[in-house]
Parts: C-alpha cells; sequence; structure tokens
C-alpha cells in the first residue's frame, strides 16, 4: 500500500482524470450540438391537446419544464400559424389538459411566410374557381400543378432582370458622361436616354404579364382550419410542402429529412434568415477562405523560406521570430480594427478618391468587402503558414540539402525542385490549419464585411465576375446573427444549433486533413531517436 | 415631445382605422405596390438592429419584385446609420430614434443639406418581465429606479421584485436587468424617455441584440428587460405601464400606440440623403414606397410591429417628392 | 554545362534571395506598422487643442458680441414652451418673470404668466446670478461665497439650495450654467474656477444639494466671466487683463491659454463652439478658430476615478453613448482592463491544471498508440470557433447553471471524491492482476465513467441539499444571507467558456514540450528505478519548465485577446468587483460592440483604438516572454 503512494500511481490517475474531464467537456459540448441539430429537420407527430377550458391546440411537444415559482408541470408546444396567433409557441400546464391525441389526418404545411401551419383541411378551390375534393391526394396534384406554373414565371422573371440590368448600365453610362460635362455629352446623352426608355417600355409589357400569371396562379387556393375552429384560407403558392406527420411512415419522414438536409445546403434563407437554406453563407465563408489563401499562402512561404533557408541565424532572425509569433498571438479583434482603419477606410476609401469618383460618396471599395475581409483575415493567418512551412522545412535532413549542393544544384534550385516538394505536407498543414482559423474567426469580420443579408453572391456571371467590393454573409456571423438578433428567437434556435454543427463539420473536417497530413510527413522524415 | 406630438397626429388622422387589442390588420387604404422599370443597382442598409429584420423582410419582398436589385443589409444598431449615411456606405439608414443634434450637424458638414427621415412604422417598446413573474404593471418610475443609477425620475432605488410591489417567492429576489447595448437605438430612446437622460447602472447586461435581451429574461425568473414588442416569444411577457406612480396603465397594444396613451411608443425611421429638389436614386425611393406601400405595411405587422395608418404613410411619402 | 545556363541558374540564385529577403523584412514591417497604425489613430486624443486668431471677426457672428445682455438683466427663451427672465433690483431682490405655454395632446395652448420677486432672506449682497437656460433653475452667488439655488421648475419658486461654498467669505465673480443645465461654473475674487453640482448627500435622503466637485486651473486675480461651451462641458474663462482660459469641467483640463491683450467687454461662442469671439474695452474684437478635438479625454478620464454629472461620488465608468446631445461620454478604461483580467484570471484558473496535468499524462503515461487518438482529438478542439463556444456558454450553459447552481457546487466536490475512491478502489488491481496491469496508460478512460457519474450524482442530491440547506433555493440564500448577487451571466460561465477555448492551446504546447525532452533524460531516471510518476514529476517536468510555462503564457495571451465567447456570453456589465457571481466586460468584446457606432476619428472611435492598442501591447509582452522562454528552452535542448 505504502509503495503504492510512494510510487506515486495514484498522481497518474489524477493526472489521467483531468483528461477525462477535458475529454468529457469536448464530449458533452458535441452532445448538445448534435442533440439540438439532429432532429430539427425530423418530422415531430402533431398533438391535439384539448384543454379543460373547452379550446384545443394542435402542435409538437417540444420541450418542459416546471413553473419557476409554484413548481406546477407544464409543456411547450410549437403551434405555428404565426399569423393567426403571433407566436410560433405556447406553454400549456399539465393539470388544464383533459386529453390528448394524435389525429391521423392533421397536416403540417410549410410556407413560404409565416413560419408553419397545423391544421386541418377543409376545401380546395381549382385555378378556375372551382371546388375540388379536400383530400390530400388532390392537395398534393393541385399543388403539383401550381409549382409548375411558378418554374413557368421563372423565364419571365429571366428576361426582365436582363432588361433591367441594361437599364442600369445604360443609366451609369449617362450618369458617367453628365459627370465629365453635361453640355458636351447632350447629344449621347439623350440617345441613351431614348434607348432606355425603350427598354422600360419592355419591361412594363413583361412585368404586366408577370403579374397577371401571379394572381392566375393564387386563384387556387386551400381552406384550413385550425384546432380552435379559426379558418385560414391559402394560396397553394404560399405553400412549399404539406404533409401529414402522424400518418407518414418512418421511412417517409427519413426522406423528408435528406430533402431538407439538400435544401439547407442548396437553398437561399427566408423569413430573416431563420428558414430555408444557408446557400450564400455556406458560399460566403468558402470563398473568403479561398481567398484568403491566396494572400496568406505566398507571403507566409516566402517568409518562412526567408528564415530557415536565406536569413543568417542571428539577431535579426530571432527578432523576426519573436514578430511572427506575436502576430499570431495578437488578439482577432485588434486585426479587425486595424482592418477597417487601414483597408476599408485606408486603402478602400483612396481607390475610390481615384478609379470611382462619380459615384461618391456611394463608396465601392470604401466599405467593407470580402477583399478586405479575406486580408485581415490573411494578416491574422499568415503566422500559422509560417510556423508550419518553418517547421516542415527544419525537418528535412541536412544530408539533403547539402548532397543537393554538392551536385552543383544552386541554392534555388535546390530550394525549388527539393526542399519544397518534400516541404509540401507541412505547408499544407499550415495552409489547412490557417483556413480552419479563418472559418472560425468573426469578430473581425463584422467590422470588415460580414453582413446579414447578402442573397447576391460575390461571385457571379456578370462581368467581371468576381465582385471584390460585395459584401457576404458567413456562418460564424450567420451563428451570432440568428442566435442573437432574430425576430423569433424561439423559432430560430434550432437553426442555429444546425449552422453551428455545419461550421463545426467544416473546421473539424479541415483540421483533421491537416493533421493528417502532418502525420503523413513526419513518418516520412524523422530520424529516429534514441 | 416631438415624437409624443407625431404619434399624437398620427392618432387623430386615424381614430376611425384605430384596430383591436389582439389582431392588428393593415389600414385597408394604404395603396398596393406597382412595380417599375429601371430598378437596379446595389442597395445597402447599416443601422438599427429594432429594424434589421424588417429591413431584411423587405428586402427579401423587393428582391422578389426585381431580381437583380442586389441589397446588403447590416444592422448592429441605430447609431450606426448617420456614420454608414455619412460615409457613403449605405444609402438607407434605418434608425429606431430620431438623429441627434451632433449628427445632423455632421451630416450636413459632409453633404450641404440636412438629412431626410421617413417614419416607416410604429413600435411600442416593451418592458418584458419573465412569464412566471405575476407583476401586473410598472411605472415608468419605478422602471427607472429599477434600471438607473442616477435616478432621474427620483424615486428610491429599487432592486428586489418585492421593492416593485410583488409578493410571494419572487418578492424576496434581486431584479437581474437585461439592456441592449449603447449602439442600439432603443438603450438611447429608453435612456432618454424611461430614465430622463440619466446613466443605466453597471449591472445592466448589455446584450448584442434584442433577441437575446428577450431570451435572457425568458430563462431567468427575476428578470426584468427591454426591446422591441416585436421581439417577444411566448417565455416572456411584456408589463403594462404607466408613465407615473399611480397613473393609469396601458397595454402595450396597437390601440394605445396610435392614441399616444402607451407612454413608450415610439416612429421607427429610414433615414436617407436627399438633395432638396432633386429625386432619390430610383432603387431607393422605390424601395421606400414598398416600404410604405399595403405589402410592406404587412412586413410590419409580421415582424410584430405596428403597421402606420394609410394617411400618414401618406404623410411619408409625400417627403420622398 | 553551357556557362549561360549557369548563369541563369545564379542569376535566378541572387534575385530569388533578394526577394525572399524582401518578404522576411517585409513581416516584421507589418507587425510594426499595425501597432504604428493603430497607435496613429487614437494619439490625436492627446494632441493639445490649437487655435489660430483669424484677421477679423467673421461679419455674419458680429451681432453675437453686440447682443450680449446687460448683466441686470437675464433672459432665457423656451421657445415653444414660453420665455423666463430674471432682473436684480436694486434692493438685492431678483425679480423673475415666467410666460409658460403649456400644449396639450391636440395641441390647444394655455399661457400663465408669473411674476413674482423673491423674497427668501439673503445671507449677503448677490454678487453674480444666473438662470438656468432651460428655465429650471435660477443660482445666485453672494459678495461673502455663499450660493442659492431657486428651483423654478413649478408654478412657485422654491429657494432649494443656501450653500456657503467658500469658508473665507470670498466673493464670487462670475456665474454661469455649464452645458446640460446640471453644473454651476462658479468664479471668484482669488480667480479659482469651480463647478458645483446637486449631489444626494449621504442622510438627507433622496434630497440633492449642490456640492464642489470640479476645481478648473484658474488665475491668480479675480475671474470677470465665464463662458460656457455649446458643444461640450468646456467653459471659456476670462480674467481682468485679458487672459483667456478655455477649462474642460470633467477632465479638469487647461485646454488652451489665449490672450485678448487688455479687458474684455463681450465676449460669445459661435459656429456651434468652433469659434470664440471678444470685444475688448477698447472696441476692438477679436475672433479664433479653436480646435479642439477631444476636450474630454484626459489620462485622468481614461484610467481614474471621475465625478460625473448626476453621480453620487468619483466612479470608474463606461458609458459611451446616448440619443441626445448633451450627454456626456463617460470613457474609462479601467472597468475594462479589469474586466479583461477578471476574465482571463478566472479562465486561467479553470484551464491551467485541467490542461497541464492532461498534457503531463497524455505525453509521460498513455500507450504511445491511443496518443496518436487522442492528440489529434484536442488539436481539433483547438479548432471549435469562438462563436460556438460563446453561442453555447451563453444560450445553453448559463441558463443551466441558473438552475443547477448547487449541481454545480457539488460536482466540484464529488468528481474529486468519486476519483479519489476510484483511485483507492483500483489499488488492489493495479499490479496483481492481468487486466490491472493492461490498463496501464488507458487509466483516463476508465475515469471517464466515474466523472460522469459525479456529474450525476451532484444533479441528484442537489435538490434534496438544497431544500434541506437553503429553503429551496442557493441563490436567494446567497443573496438574503450573504449579501451576494447571482447573476446568470457570471464568470464562471466565463471561466468555464473562456478555459474550454484555451485548454487545447495550453495542453498541444504543453505536451509538445513534455514530449520533446530527451527519452534518454527518463530512460536514465526509470533505469535508476525511479517510477514512472516520479520520472514525470521530477526529471521531465523541471526540463520542459520554460515550454510549459510558455504554454501557459500563450493561453493566457489568448484569453486576454478572446472576444466573442465574452461577447455573448456576459452580460457586457462594466463592474469592478472581484465577485464571481457577476459579469465583466472586457476590452475585446468591448471594441466589437462599439466600433460599429463609433463616428468615424470622433472620441470613441480613438478610445477604441486606443484599447486595441492596450490590447495588443499586452499580448506583444505576454508573447514576446513565452517566445524567449521557448527559445531558451530549444538551446537547452537543442540536440532534438
Amino acid at each position: 500500500m505504502k509503495n503504492y503512494w510512494k510510487r506515486g500511481e495514484p498522481m497518474v490517475m489524477v493526472a489521467g482524470a483531468t483528461l477525462a474531464m477535458v475529454l468529457f467537456m469536448t464530449l458533452t459540448m458535441m452532445a448538445v450540438i448534435l442533440g439540438n441539430s439532429l432532429g430539427y429537420f425530423w418530422i415531430k407527430d402533431l398533438v391535439q391537446l384539448k384543454l379543460k377550458d373547452g379550446s384545443a391546440v394542435l402542435g409538437q411537444i417540444t420541450g418542459s419544464e416546471s413553473h419557476a415559482l409554484t413548481d406546477e408541470a407544464r409543456i411547450q408546444l410549437k403551434v405555428g400559424n404565426r399569423d393567426l396567433y403571433a407566436q410560433d409557441f405556447r406553454w400549456v400546464d399539465e393539470q388544464e389538459i383533459a386529453g390528448r391525441e394524435y389525429p391521423d389526418h392533421a397536416y403540417l404545411l410549410e410556407r413560404m411566410e409565416h413560419g408553419n401551419f397545423f391544421g386541418y383541411l377543409q376545401g380546395l378551390t381549382k385555378a378556375d374557381g372551382t371546388a375540388a375534393a379536400a383530400d390530400s391526394v388532390t392537395l398534393a396534384a393541385l399543388l403539383h400543378e401550381v409549382q409548375q406554373g411558378k418554374q413557368g414565371l421563372k423565364s419571365i422573371r429571366k428576361q426582365m432582370s436582363k432588361l433591367n440590368m441594361a437599364s442600369e448600365r445604360l443609366r451609369l453610362k449617362i450618369q458617367k458622361l453628365d459627370y465629365n460635362g453635361a453640355e458636351a455629352n447632350s447629344a449621347k446623352i439623350a440617345a441613351l436616354t431614348d434607348q432606355r426608355a425603350k427598354l422600360t417600355e419592355q419591361f412594363d409589357q413583361l412585368n404586366n404579364e408577370l403579374n397577371q400569371k401571379i394572381s392566375e396562379l393564387n386563384k387556387a387556393t386551400a381552406l384550413f382550419r385550425d384546432a380552435d375552429g379559426k379558418e385560414k384560407e391559402l394560396p397553394l403558392t404560399e405553400i412549399v410542402r404539406f404533409y401529414q406527420p402522424n400518418s407518414m411512415s418512418v421511412f417517409a419522414k427519413s426522406g423528408i429529412y435528406l430533402i431538407k438536409i439538400k435544401e439547407l445546403l442548396l437553398d437561399d434563407p427566408r423569413e430573416s434568415n431563420t428558414e430555408g437554406g444557408l446557400f450564400p453563407a455556406i458560399f460566403g465563408t468558402v470563398l473568403m477562405v479561398l481567398l484568403m489563401s491566396l494572400f496568406s499562402m505566398p507571403f507566409g512561404v516566402i517568409a518562412a523560406i526567408y528564415l530557415r533557408e536565406y536569413a543568417k541565424e542571428g539577431k535579426l532572425v530571432q527578432l523576426v521570430r519573436i514578430a511572427v509569433n506575436n502576430l499570431a498571438g495578437v488578439p482577432s479583434i485588434v486585426y479587425g480594427v486595424f482592418g477597417l482603419g487601414f483597408f476599408v477606410y485606408g486603402i478602400g476609401g483612396s481607390i475610390d478618391k481615384l478609379f470611382f469618383s462619380h459615384q461618391l460618396p456611394t463608396p465601392v471599395f470604401g466599405t467593407g468587402g470580402i477583399l478586405w475581409a479575406s486580408l485581415t483575415l490573411a494578416l491574422l493567418t499568415v503566422p500559422v503558414v509560417i510556423v508550419a512551412t518553418e517547421e516542415s522545412l527544419a525537418s528535412i535532413p541536412k544530408g539533403i540539402r547539402e548532397g543537393s549542393l554538392a551536385l552543383g544544384a544552386t541554392k534555388f534550385q535546390t530550394l525549388t525542385k527539393v526542399l519544397l516538394p518534400m516541404a509540401t505536407p507541412g505547408i499544407m498543414t499550415g495552409l489547412v490549419l490557417s483556413m480552419a482559423r479563418a472559418v472560425g474567426e468573426v469578430a473581425p469580420l463584422m467590422m470588415v464585411g460580414v453582413v446579414k443579408l447578402a442573397p447576391t453572391l460575390p461571385f457571379d456571371g456578370t462581368f467581371p465576375f468576381f465582385h471584390m467590393d460585395r459584401k457576404f454573409m458567413h456562418l460564424g456571423f450567420h451563428i451570432y446573427d440568428v442566435g442573437f438578433q432574430s425576430p423569433n428567437v424561439e423559432a430560430a434556435k434550432p437553426m442555429v444549433y444546425v449552422t453551428t454543427l455545419l461550421l463545426l463539420v467544416i473546421v473539424i473536417i479541415a483540421t483533421s486533413l491537416a493533421i493528417r497530413f502532418r502525420n503523413q510527413m513526419r513518418r516520412k522524415y524523422t530520424t529516429s531517436h534514441f | 415631445m416631438l415624437k409624443r406630438t407625431v404619434l399624437a397626429a398620427v392618432a387623430t388622422l386615424c381614430v376611425a382605422t384605430a384596430a383591436q387589442a389582439e389582431k392588428i390588420t393593415v389600414d385597408a387604404k394604404l395603396p398596393a405596390y406597382k412595380t417599375t422599370s429601371g430598378v437596379s443597382g446595389n442597395l445597402s442598409s447599416i443601422g438599427s438592429d429594432s429594424l434589421n429584420n424588417m429591413m431584411t423582410y423587405w428586402a427579401e419582398g423587393f428582391k422578389k419584385k426585381y431580381p437583380n436589385v442586389n441589397i446588403q443589409i447590416e444592422g448592429k444598431g441605430s447609431s450606426t446609420a448617420p456614420v454608414a449615411l455619412i460615409a457613403g456606405t449605405a444609402q438607407l439608414g434605418p434608425m429606431s430614434r430620431e438623429m441627434k443634434g451632433k449628427e445632423i450637424e455632421d451630416f450636413e458638414k459632409k453633404y450641404g443639406f440636412k438629412p431626410t427621415k421617413i417614419g416607416v412604422a410604429l413600435d411600442s417598446l416593451a418592458v418584458f418581465v419573465n412569464k412566471d413573474n405575476p407583476i401586473k404593471s410598472l411605472s415608468l418610475d419605478e422602471v427607472d429606479a429599477i434600471f438607473s443609477k442616477t435616478r432621474k425620475r427620483g424615486l428610491p432605488e429599487i432592486t428586489t421584485w418585492g421593492q416593485a410591489g410583488v409578493t410571494g417567492p419572487l418578492a424576496e429576489k434581486p431584479i437581474s436587468l437585461f439592456g441592449r447595448n449603447s449602439a442600439s437605438g432603443t438603450y438611447g430612446y429608453f435612456k432618454e424617455v424611461s430614465l430622463k437622460n440619466g446613466d443605466y447602472k453597471n449591472t445592466v447586461k448589455e446584450q448584442p441584440g434584442s433577441a437575446s435581451v428577450v431570451e435572457g429574461v425568458a430563462k431567468d425568473v427575476a428578470a426584468i428587460g427591454y426591446s422591441g414588442i416585436g421581439y417577444a416569444t411566448s417565455g416572456v411577457k411584456a408589463v403594462p405601464l404607466s408613465d407615473k406612480k399611480g397613473g393609469t396603465v396601458y397595454d402595450a397594444n396597437y390601440k394605445n400606440v396610435l392614441s399616444g396613451k402607451y407612454p413608450l411608443a415610439r416612429m421607427l425611421y429610414i433615414y436617407v440623403a436627399k438633395k432638396p429638389g432633386e429625386p432619390l436614386p430610383k432603387v431607393v425611393e422605390e424601395f421606400l414606397k414598398y416600404a410604405l406601400s399595403k405589402e410592406g405595411q404587412q412586413v410590419v405587422v409580421k415582424d410584430g410591429y405596428d403597421p402606420l395608418p394609410a394617411a400618414s404613410a401618406a404623410e411619408q411619402l409625400k417627403v420622398l417628392k | 554545362m553551357p556557362p549561360t545556363i549557369v548563369d541563369k541558374s545564379r542569376r535566378n540564385d541572387r534575385w530569388a534571395a533578394r526577394l525572399i529577403t524582401a518578404g522576411g523584412l517585409f513581416v516584421i514591417v507589418a507587425v510594426i506598422g499595425i501597432l504604428l497604425l493603430i497607435a496613429k489613430v487614437s494619439l490625436p486624443l492627446f494632441y493639445s487643442p490649437t487655435a489660430d486668431k483669424l484677421a477679423a471677426v467673421p461679419p455674419e457672428f458680429a451681432s453675437l458680441l453686440s447682443a450680449e445682455p446687460a448683466t441686470a438683466v437675464q433672459q432665457v427663451d423656451l421657445e415653444e414652451k414660453g420665455s423666463v427672465s430674471a432682473r436684480l433690483l436694486p434692493d438685492n431682490r431678483i425679480e423673475l418673470q415666467r410666460r409658460l405655454v403649456e400644449r396639450d395632446i391636440l395641441g390647444t395652448e394655455k399661457v400663465s404668466e408669473l411674476k413674482e420677486t423673491l423674497a427668501d432672506p439673503l445671507p449677503g449682497a448677490i454678487s453674480a446670478f444666473r438662470l438656468g437656460r432651460n428655465g429650471q433653475n435660477l443660482y445666485a452667488a453672494t459678495a461673502n461665497g455663499w450660493l442659492l439655488r431657486w428651483d423654478i421648475s413649478e408654478q412657485q419658486a422654491r429657494l432649494a439650495d443656501t450653500v456657503q461654498a467658500f469658508k473665507d467669505q470670498r466673493r464670487i465673480t462670475a456665474l454661469t450654467t455649464v452645458m446640460g443645465e446640471y453644473s454651476l461654473a462658479v468664479g471668484d475674487e482669488k480667480g479659482q474656477i469651480t463647478t458645483w453640482m446637486p449631489v444626494r448627500t449621504p442622510g438627507a435622503g433622496e434630497d440633492k444639494h449642490l456640492a464642489l466637485i470640479h476645481t478648473l486651473p484658474g488665475f491668480s486675480t479675480p475671474v470677470v466671466r465665464l463662458l460656457p461651451s455649446p458643444r461640450d462641458k468646456s467653459l471659456a474663462a476670462f480674467d481682468g487683463q485679458g487672459t483667456i482660459r478655455m477649462v474642460h469641467m470633467t477632465s479638469e483640463r487647461l485646454l488652451l491659454e489665449l490672450k485678448a491683450g487688455g479687458p474684455v467687454v463681450a465676449a460669445a461662442f459661435a459656429d456651434r463652439g468652433r469659434k470664440l469671439l471678444v470685444a475688448g474695452a477698447d472696441g476692438v474684437s477679436q475672433a479664433w478658430e479653436l480646435s479642439i478635438p477631444h476636450p474630454e479625454t484626459s489620462l485622468k478620464t481614461l484610467f481614474g476615478k471621475v465625478w460625473y454629472e448626476g453621480y453620487n461620488k468619483p466612479e470608474y465608468v463606461w458609458q459611451s453613448s446616448a440619443a441626445t446631445d448633451d450627454f456626456e461620454p463617460k470613457l474609462s478604461l479601467v472597468p475594462l482592463i479589469f474586466g479583461t483580467f477578471k476574465a482571463t484570471l478566472f479562465a486561467m484558473l479553470f484551464a491551467a491544471p485541467l490542461a497541464l496535468l492532461g498534457a503531463l499524462y497524455t505525453s509521460q503515461f498513455m500507450s504511445p498508440g491511443l496518443k496518436g487518438k487522442i492528440k489529434p482529438a484536442v488539436e481539433i478542439m483547438a479548432a471549435v470557433p469562438s462563436v460556438v463556444v460563446g453561442f453555447l456558454a451563453g444560450l445553453w450553459l448559463a441558463p443551466l447553471m441558473d438552475h443547477n447552481l448547487l449541481a454545480l457546487f457539488m460536482t466540484l466536490v464529488l468528481v474529486p471524491t468519486l476519483i479519489m475512491l476510484a483511485i483507492f478502489a483500483w489499488r488492489p488491481l493495479a499490479e496483481n492482476t492481468d487486466f490491472g496491469r493492461g490498463m496501464k496508460g488507458y487509466e483516463f478512460i476508465g475515469l471517464l465513467p466515474v466523472v460522469a457519474l459525479g456529474i450525476w450524482l451532484a444533479g441528484q442530491i442537489a435538490p434534496p441539499l438544497e431544500a434541506a440547506f437553503f429553503a429551496g433555493d442557493l441563490k436567494q440564500w446567497l443573496f438574503s444571507t450573504l449579501g451576494v448577487r447571482y447573476d446568470q451571466r457570471n464568470s464562471i460561465i466565463i471561466a468555464i467558456a473562456l478555459g474550454f477555448a484555451v485548454i487545447p492551446i495550453i495542453f498541444t504546447i504543453a505536451e509538445d514540450a513534455l514530449s520533446n525532452v530527451p527519452r534518454n533524460l527518463t530512460a536514465a531516471s526509470l533505469a535508476l528505478g525511479a517510477s514512472r510518476w516520479q520520472t514525470a514529476w521530477r526529471v521531465v517536468l523541471p526540463s520542459a519548465l520554460p515550454g510549459v510555462f510558455s504554454a501557459v503564457m500563450i493561453g493566457f495571451g489568448r484569453a486576454v485577446g478572446e472576444t466573442m465567447i465574452v461577447l455573448m456570453a456576459t452580460g457586457n456589465t462594466p463592474i469592478t468587483s472581484w465577485s464571481l457571481f457577476n459579469g465583466l466586460r472586457s476590452l475585446s468584446a468591448n471594441i466589437a460592440v462599439e466600433i460599429p457606432e463609433a463616428p468615424i476619428y470622433g472620441t470613441l472611435y480613438r478610445t477604441l483604438f486606443l484599447s486595441a492598442v492596450l490590447l495588443f501591447v499586452l499580448t506583444f509582452i505576454i508573447n514576446t516572454a513565452a517566445e524567449l522562454l521557448r527559445q531558451r528552452f530549444r538551446k537547452k535542448y537543442g540536440r532534438y
């Protein structure tokens, strides 16, 4: 026994216990995120509660707790129908409930606006005004028809969009001519104005056509009622999808689950970012990170090569190393402040003055944008690349360099032909690590170009394709925004967890890749010690 | 004071349309929005967080009408609007309070003319407590005594719920305070009206968004917080308010907002840089018209705020001419 | 090889060397450049103000000088609310005349005309008086050093204050109200300038009385005139010889000293306080263009306690903005610096032991195969975005802890106890069974369920314990028995969340340092019969100490600058108290919250840049120290 203590075995256990605690915390975090997000797309059954006061409530059970002061039990229902009840959620005291049932024919509608609708189908009206049988099959058929019709509108919208764009281009031309001297260019201006008027006419025609078609589509409606008998007539164009959760099989629910995940990844957000997809945010995040790597890679690698291969070991190199490590340790918010003061107001403002003076005071580059955000983050992550590259260069045995030089290669040739290929995994590690850091960074981005809503992507089909001046959406900021600033925070919370999971998955994949690369490299070059 | 008179004017314009307490319908006389051509380009909005979601909803609707309008919305607080308008980073400056003299002065220095404000919605700023809080009503005097360290309204400090008139198990509990960060117009407006420009206590938890104020109050039975009524959830309730202690209390409903009786009612604005005698850029003008149309005001209701009556919407539209 | 190719490659080599050197040097320049740029933005806060003398008084403002009212009558125009005027009668009394207009909500006006002579007994002859510009107060001063204040906001004027301002009975020669109409500036025959405001005195209940707050840099000769700036809480003070001093009330700074060359008979601010005009006794008028961008900032207001208007004592206050103009920004960096250190300290107390012991275990005792899996897992943890941690801490952990506070404390007791029990229970198995020996290097896996059990048990026994000892509510008990307020967003949350974010950083670096200790050292120690713990504790740890220390420093640096977690999980309350149960506001979160609203190049904007400089310098020092340590460590064990 005495020996056991003397040898310090219990202390080993204590050390092990701390590790266990750290792991436990990590697991808890993952469990919380997974638990709150994975269930979001699963369609829960609809329960109808009969209350003691005679009213009825239809909804999905989302939580339960006890009254903070009296300890009475109660449950929280998502009752939807925001347009009827003003709130999506409702607390019901257990003791007020007289009965529960799960009606097979209860509908759940996903709508374009106002969130979900829970209720019962009462009647259907076709586009020509005639009534149709009020059952799910007919509803599905009619809905399909309407959605086909909606698809048809797309081509008109596209045409309108083209006209509009042409018109805008003309307007800018006129503005520029006007700026350069309204009188000298008056003939040109008049011609362009004429041209523009023609486009406007075409646009109006199309617009009328579109409006007519929309109003025709809107004629097909469905009449629903909620659990209490309140009726609501909905145009079918408003309905995204409907189902009857209580009579659905697990298989059908899984299908919907997958469809919704696809929507999440590929659709634009709706309803002030609380519904719909995350595509612009995913796209913005990825594009920003790629742009950032374009800036941070060359600088990082060159700086590392300088430090390791070219600089003479001495005070200066030591200073640079300290500087680099300091850069890595500077709070990201400071980079944000720097980016705002230097890139946005400094460089951006000057660019505007030089090249876009006819558009002032509306700034082009003198405001936050994806370019400035990428540069700011590049500055933030350059040290990571430097350190990783340096380390991987350092781990290449001296003999290889000497061999190459002995064979008559110059230093530069040795570098490009021998050392860099060998160091590639290490450089990649640095790059991926810096990407992971950049994906998760939010604070500096808030200052230099991330916005709540920017459905127009910074990359599209119109010249010059890359719009570096545009603001963009970002997954990390999306979490902050929806979690702290959405109008309907209860309904939005699952969305936040889903976004969190997505961000986490991206970061974890990136980091794991980096670690794999590094391990591969280590295996390849480490000479065994001992 | 000015706000009060604006609201009073609104009230007299539209007594007939004052709707019921629970369900708010938009004024049928509001004009429907008509799409026109030549609307495209960039539209950038920076400003109030209270108006952030409404701007986003409007942007969604507007983009449906004009697919190649490129809209960017940022909402970190009303104080960001003048800064952005002056720097030219935004064409629309949504604000949940009026511009300060200094801000107008800075604006004038840059542009040579005053900013134009357009009222786009009504809001009743609500004082929220946890849903389990039995409190029936509060006066702004008490609210000041709860939130302020300078207590310009003069009541002695209130630190527990018992001092605010609550009995039962909550009475002994210290009040936990939630508020907005200083960039928000809600922060400024609440400070001006409830605190008579006094200072907040250091213990007011400044949250970076109204939603997190509501979320904080929903999760803490002893909490109190303020934000726009549009952020209400099932976890909180809005306390009926009176101005002076012992005065008549009013719910934060549409009727009381229109009549000017609810003490924390305010107008929400969008500021633009409009040169006198010249029209606004088309895309900005159309956006504002859309916001003040029937569809636009339906969005206001959807977001939980109060719509403008037709007469005052028309009044606001006149400013655009 | 043809010589051209050799030449070419040599040339390439030279160019590459130059390019790469330039790139490397660019990085150093960048670091210094960043600091300089941020500092450059914040420095103008401390520039001295300047004044340019204009050639002549601009004609559009000339009328301001002639229109200065006679000293015996003062009138205030309250615009749509009417007007007030006061007149000093020859019999040492003040006559007050008021025209008050009230408007009801429908716009009908009710006008009342009030005229009264203030009949209160006075302590001396009135030497100066001042009508507040909002028509709420009337101030008077006597030739023997008394200050009087009448509250005229109601129908009847009421003498609210009679204060003997100066015991030496000096004559008060000038009075004026400072912008905001809360403070009163007093100039006397000894040349002293003081400001007074109503303060709640202890024991006097809710009533407020005038008290001396600030003493400003004055003259050696009597103050003859005080002129408040319409822009901020500055004053222009004049002595009898034409010396003009611009002083700021709150910062007590002497902003400018100007010479008019002779006695001044009239003075006015124009152009919203940007120009100062004076008319001399010799009939010559002069004007200055003032440039005082940041009058309210001084080292004292940034880092010292300041007595602000409406406060009962000097305090460190951060309250940066409001919806109205006469609000004075209160920009004390002390609560923010305090908050930063408080958050960092608590987080490090939580994170450092866990991370270091965990690293020690991983590097020394864990089986190599498992180490290859655990280490990457912890490294991945380091990549978890802080916005995720902040969100979970604010919206999941904070409410959870709010409801289970006792369970948390129970966890702190139960988990270690259970681990100790497990160690005891393990002992007979450890050396005597195959299973026990096989578990060497895997112990922590066995401990995972113990930790989970401890937490579960804490959750189970906390409610009955709470009911038995704390009347069912620990937070309530803390408040009513100990007077400690428990806030939902508190420092415990920050400690856990911020700690969680820095654990992987400390862990990774420390583990590297520990693993890099040459194997021959450990081998020698083990060969001499030391146990694995003795080797780790007495041999490995001391050798790796600089590396371990630098790991802690780097973690510290990261915690200091962390923004999103603090922003989302605290209430951002600028409190200076060490209590674990209330929140804090850190420098970094403060920047993130406030910079969007800060008008570019305004005082707040520059102050925020100043706090960024502070953060930069702080992390610079920490990181440099850590780096130097690490380099020393490398030298020591340089062979590997």
